[in-house]
């Protein structure tokens, strides 16, 4: 064997190892988060009857009645007010009267509101900030007059929107 | 003239004869130091070799052999991108807070050093909404609790010791109603070192 073959033996059998260290010791990744708009409304449950029983002699105006044990919760994320409408499906006959008042932290409430021809539905509370409300009382008082005579036992739909 | 005389004179003198036996064609020749005289005979392609009355052949070989195993630290994720998007679904009303999770990613290490640790850092500054990273189940070492990723590395998996381990990633984007809408893009960087 000459000296150049040895020498490429000896290389080849000489050293195991790498000439640089792997070191891969980082690693990236890129990750996006993207809130859309989101809007939710919900109530507790439906209000007991309303039912009137008693009047005054003398006084047209029968006694009326309030339910104030449902609440409503909103949440939205709209950087314009939003508001809360109520509408009724049918239209109450004439003599009877139906108001709805809702409480608000983030928005403004319109007070108490008359629902009793609101099949086109009307503000409740207005300029409601983006973030939400929990929990806030709705008011229904029933009123009628003793010209509009008796009601047999019926049931509305009272919808409440948040909207734009 | 009687040489058997001389002959068994100079045999009884001592003079050392060596025999050489080459492979092959060879032709044997009688080294014979005669004093003052050598004399010795090569013929053909033979290589004649003086043998002492030791072994001569070279029948080992030595080789100085170096082995080296550098320091060798891996890391790896097996997704390159991911999106989270908040759009409310599951939202009770009168909540703020909104949430969307991921865990599609897988990290990957290896390390023949111990100990080490996996760190994890974001390059935005000011994000609008919170995002956190959890390691679900590392393999080898201890996952650390979520982390609210800023800027500033923080642990995520703990007490590496020499080893390859995975762990899926649990990505949480939460964001507040009051927040309103937007979108964040994070360079996230995970690092692994000496702990």
């Amino acid at each position: 064997m000459n000296k150049i073959t040895l020498a490429f033996a000896l290389a080849a059998f000489a050293v195991f190892s790498t000439h640089t260290s792997l070191a891969q010791t980082t690693a990236t990744q890129t990750v996006t988060l993207a809130v859309s708009s989101v809007q939710k409304l919900s109530v507790s449950g439906n209000p007991a009857p309303l039912t009137i029983g008693s009047g005054v002699a003398g006084t047209e105006g029968l006694t009326s009645v309030t339910d104030a044990t449902t609440t409503y919760s909103e949440t939205h994320n709209n950087a314009v007010p939003m508001k809360i409408t109520a509408g009724i499906d049918v239209a109450l006959a004439a003599g009877y009267t139906l108001q709805i008042t809702l409480a608000s932290t983030k928005g403004t409430s319109s007070g108490v509101v008359d629902i009793s021809n609101a099949t086109t539905a009307v503000s409740v509370v207005t300029a409601i900030a983006k973030g939400s409300d929990n929990a806030k009382a709705i008011t229904y008082t029933f009123s009628a007059t003793a010209t509009a005579g008796v009601l047999v036992s019926g049931t509305k739909t009272v919808t409440l929107t948040i909207t734009t | 003239m009687d040489t058997r005389g001389s002959n068994a004179a100079t045999k009884q003198r001592g003079f050392p004869e060596k025999f050489v036996y080459a492979a092959g064609r060879q032709v044997i020749s009688v080294i014979r130091n005669v004093g003052k005289k050598k004399v010795f005979n090569l013929g053909g392609s033979l290589i004649l070799l003086l043998l002492p009355s030791i072994v001569l052949s070279q029948v080992t070989a030595h080789h100085t052999v170096t082995v080296v195993v550098q320091t060798i630290t891996l890391l790896q994720i097996n997704v390159g991108t991911v999106a989270l998007n908040i759009t409310g679904a599951g939202l009770i009303a009168g909540q703020n807070q909104m949430t969307a999770t991921d865990q599609s990613t897988t990290i990957s290490w290896g390390t023949n050093s111990s100990l080490k640790k996996i760190t994890v850092n974001t390059n935005l500054a000011a994000p609008i909404f919170a995002m956190k990273v959890l390691a679900l189940n590392p393999t080898v070492g201890t996952a650390a609790t979520e982390v609210t990723l800023s800027t500033v590395a923080s642990d995520l998996i703990i007490n590496i010791g020499r080893s390859s381990g995975t762990s899926s990633l649990q990505y949480t984007g939460v964001a507040l109603a009051s927040q309103g809408v937007g979108k964040d893009t994070h360079l996230i960087t995970y690092t692994i070192q000496s702990q």
